[in-house]
């Protein structure tokens, strides 16, 4: 944090440097247009762009710029980026506009914009070639397979790699708000059952996300995903060197036996192929396959809610011939897709709270009674009402879709 | 789970490379008192060693069994020519068939079978792991893979049927190491390795050594049926590829499977024919689940996967130059 405010301090200095220069300008007339509403609003945005880009660039790259090794900026921008995109969410709400509002204030930034854009662009190349450098090291070791994957297919390296995507789409671009994660265990096993929307599994993603950011302890969540995946290129990748499984008793019950965190999500297909209309209104959860896995291997079963998934790609047409032509599971009609094309691939940026719910215990459960329907059927409803209640709960709470 | 040692030990198939190190091993074990060889090649000698020329499909073998007082038999003598061919099918399947009849006719209380995982077939519903109850999948367009579906099958059933005999099949993962030229060690070997983009499974392997560690352990085992045996461990693909120092070859899923699979009888692809199994082993997983070697059998592999994969490593450094100059040849 004090790096931060450092970065505000020399933030400041360059600004006045620009007021110097600007100083040949001739100042706008007093009698300009009132100001605008929506110029007001602009120029707050652009301020707030220009401070965080220029406290990054005094922060990471102006000290590094000059007589240094490739190598040694590599290192550096892997410390500042991760740092940077890790706390640049929250902050930097509560700063007050810059003196001398309106298109005045709009002209300077603009100006100021100009001046230090040469500097900015010698500084960024150097940032990018230092990352680049520091990737294609990485690269290297790799080719030579020098890197270690558990029998599962979880690369911790490259789960770290893909890391600053997935937190840039949990603290920014959904600005995920996080209950109840004392209710995660630090250590040893546990189900999260969660539920299931947005077509992509993007949940998944933020659910694990959540649990590596927020938990004290952080730690791995195996999630389990559709089989149909495996028959996706690179998909099927991803998806096992960032720790997913596929889906499949056998599978669930060997990482719980692991002392792993898995989570299922047991509305599958159904869950994900919800037209709009029906969002938020739990589909079945399955045969109850996720609560025979947890009393066999008594395992807690951690009921998660998650809202803001279902207005991510917002379903309100299915097109059954396509998905029957194609074998892909689901093709939704949204209101981008397949309008724009790839574009409409692109989650919409909804306001997303997830709620680690109260462990339903399973240990009291000798393991044969995985086969008694009556207690797996009641488990079940047990969990589903619960997740369903709290997706209530958090939906009278949520003000709008976006915000 | 442990049963007397049998002291006299019939084994088929001795001069297959397998066979070659099962008999050393055998030879080094003090508890086997006289070892029966059979086969239809050359002899092998030793001090406990009795040789005896046989075809397998020959009913008189039961007199030899019994005569010999054989205890238990280890069948390593399947072998398969580079071509398909229907003599290698009635020598292997039919014979393999006719031994496990032989046995039990002959009153053997153990027979132990090499298989592979590879029966359990790719496909993207598998688990990671594959118990051995998996309903064996794998509908290959290689004779030797088809052919080990059928022993296993047959021999699965032979097991249920007859529990006497104690028909013990292990289902070796892909082996490892100096002598045996398994299907991961001829795929490492190619330059360059096709792959298809997109997709790294995970494969399992095995060191030569823990298999015929894990024949010796299973003669001593009161169980029958199948029993899968690999090392702990996984790797990925294409990560095995890279420490070999295996130059690789990527080819695009849907067009590159298309063409094996149509294109294939008309136009040869040298590609396809060098690859010792079928292309969905490089898009989906088949591994087994190896709970049942260490709990039932209690045989654990002295081996992890790193040590499989440095031994896929030096083979395909010793045979990288033969192999180029073989190319440049061709």
């Amino acid at each position: 944090m004090s790096r931060a405010r450092k970065g505000h301090g020399g933030n400041g200095a360059r600004r006045g440097r620009g007021k110097r220069r600007a100083g040949g300008i001739p100042a706008p007339s007093p009698g300009a247009p009132a100001r605008h509403p929506a110029a007001e609003g602009l120029e707050d945005l652009l301020t707030e762009a220009q401070r965080s880009f220029q406290a990054f660039y005094s922060d990471v790259v102006a000290p590094h710029v000059g007589g240094l090794t490739r190598e040694q900026i590599g290192e550096a921008v892997r410390n500042a980026t991760s740092r940077f995109v890790g706390g640049g969410a929250s902050g930097e709400t509560g700063q007050t506009a810059p003196d001398g509002g309106g298109l005045d204030g709009l002209k300077t930034l603009v100006e100021q914009a100009a001046q230090t854009a040469p500097e900015m662009a010698k500084g960024l190349l150097a940032l990018l070639q230092g990352y680049l450098d520091s990737i294609r090291e990485v690269l290297k070791r790799r080719e030579r397979g020098e890197y270690e994957v558990d029998e599962f297919g979880l690369d911790p390296e490259f789960a770290q790699m893909s890391r600053p995507f997935f937190r840039f789409l949990y603290k920014t671009y959904w600005r995920v708000t996080t209950t109840g994660i004392g209710n995660v265990p630090g250590k040893g096993r546990a189900l999260l059952v969660a539920n299931h929307a947005g077509v992509m599994p993007w949940d998944g993603a933020m659910i694990n996300m959540a649990v590596w950011e927020e938990h004290p302890s952080p730690r791995y969540v195996r999630t389990l995903y559709l089989d149909w995946f495996q028959t996706l290129p690179y998909v099927s990748i991803l998806l096992a060197r960032t720790g997913q499984v596929m889906a499949c008793p056998e599978n669930g019950e060997r990482l719980l036996k692991q002392d792993a965190l898995t989570a299922v999500f047991p509305e599958g297909v159904k869950g994900v192929g919800k037209l709009f209309r029906d969002r938020y209104r739990l589909a079945r959860f399955g045969r109850g396959g996720f609560v025979k896995m947890a009393i066999r291997c008594r395992a807690p079963i951690i009921p998660v809610s998650v809202v803001g998934s279902e207005e991510v790609h917002p379903s309100l047409a299915r097109m059954t011939l396509l998905e029957k032509l194609t074998g892909i599971p689901i093709i939704p009609m949204t209101p981008t897709f397949p309008w724009t094309g790839l574009l409409g691939l692109i989650p919409l940026p909804s306001k997303w709270y997830l709620h680690f719910g109260e462990p339903v215990d399973c240990a009291p459960y000798p393991p044969e009674a995985a086969e008694d329907y009556l207690l797996v059927a009641r488990l079940t409803a047990q969990v589903r009402d619960t997740i369903q209640e709290k997706i209530h709960e958090l939906l009278k709470e949520r003000k709008t879709v976006f915000w | 789970m442990t049963a007397p040692f049998p002291r006299t030990v019939a084994l088929v198939g001795p001069s297959t490379p397998f066979g070659g190190l099962v008999l050393d091993a055998l030879k080094r074990d003090r508890r086997v008192r006289r070892i029966v060889a059979l086969d239809d090649g050359e002899p092998v000698r030793g001090s406990k060693v009795r040789f005896h020329r046989a075809d397998l499909r020959d009913p008189a073998l039961v007199d030899l069994l019994k005569r010999e007082q054989v205890e238990a038999v280890v069948h390593t003598g399947n072998r398969w020519p580079g071509r398909p061919s229907e003599e290698a099918f009635d020598r292997n399947v039919l014979g393999t068939m006719h031994l496990l009849a032989i046995c039990e006719h002959a009153g053997v209380r153990k027979v132990v079978l090499p298989s592979t995982t590879l029966v359990y077939g790719p496909h993207f519903q598998n688990p990671n792991f594959l118990p051995e109850t998996r309903r064996l999948r794998a509908r290959s367009r290689h004779q030797y893979l088809r052919d080990l579906v059928d022993i296993d099958r047959h021999a699965q059933r032979f097991a249920r049927l007859h529990p006497e005999c104690g028909v013990t099949i292990l289902r070796f993962a892909p082996l490892c190491g100096p002598t045996i030229a398994g299907p991961l060690r001829t795929y490492t070997a190619l330059r360059p390795a096709p792959i298809f983009a997109g997709f790294d499974p995970m494969w399992q392997m095995c060191h030569e050594e823990d298999a015929v560690g894990a024949v010796l352990h299973a003669m001593g085992w009161k169980g029958s049926g199948a029993v899968n045996v690999a090392a702990d461990g996984a790797s990925p693909i294409l990560r095995i590829l890279r420490r070999c120092g295996t130059p690789v070859q990527l080819y695009l899923h849907p067009a590159g499977a298309f063409a094996a699979r149509y294109l294939s009888p008309v136009k040869p692809f040298p590609v396809l024919d060098a690859l010792p199994f079928d292309l969905d082993y490089l898009r989906f997983v088949c591994i087994g689940d190896t709970s049942r070697m260490k709990d039932s059998l209690g045989f654990r592999p002295r081996r992890d996967a790193a040590a499989c994969i440095e031994a896929l490593r030096t083979a395909a450094g010793e045979r990288a130059p033969a192999m180029g100059r073989k190319a440049r040849a061709g």
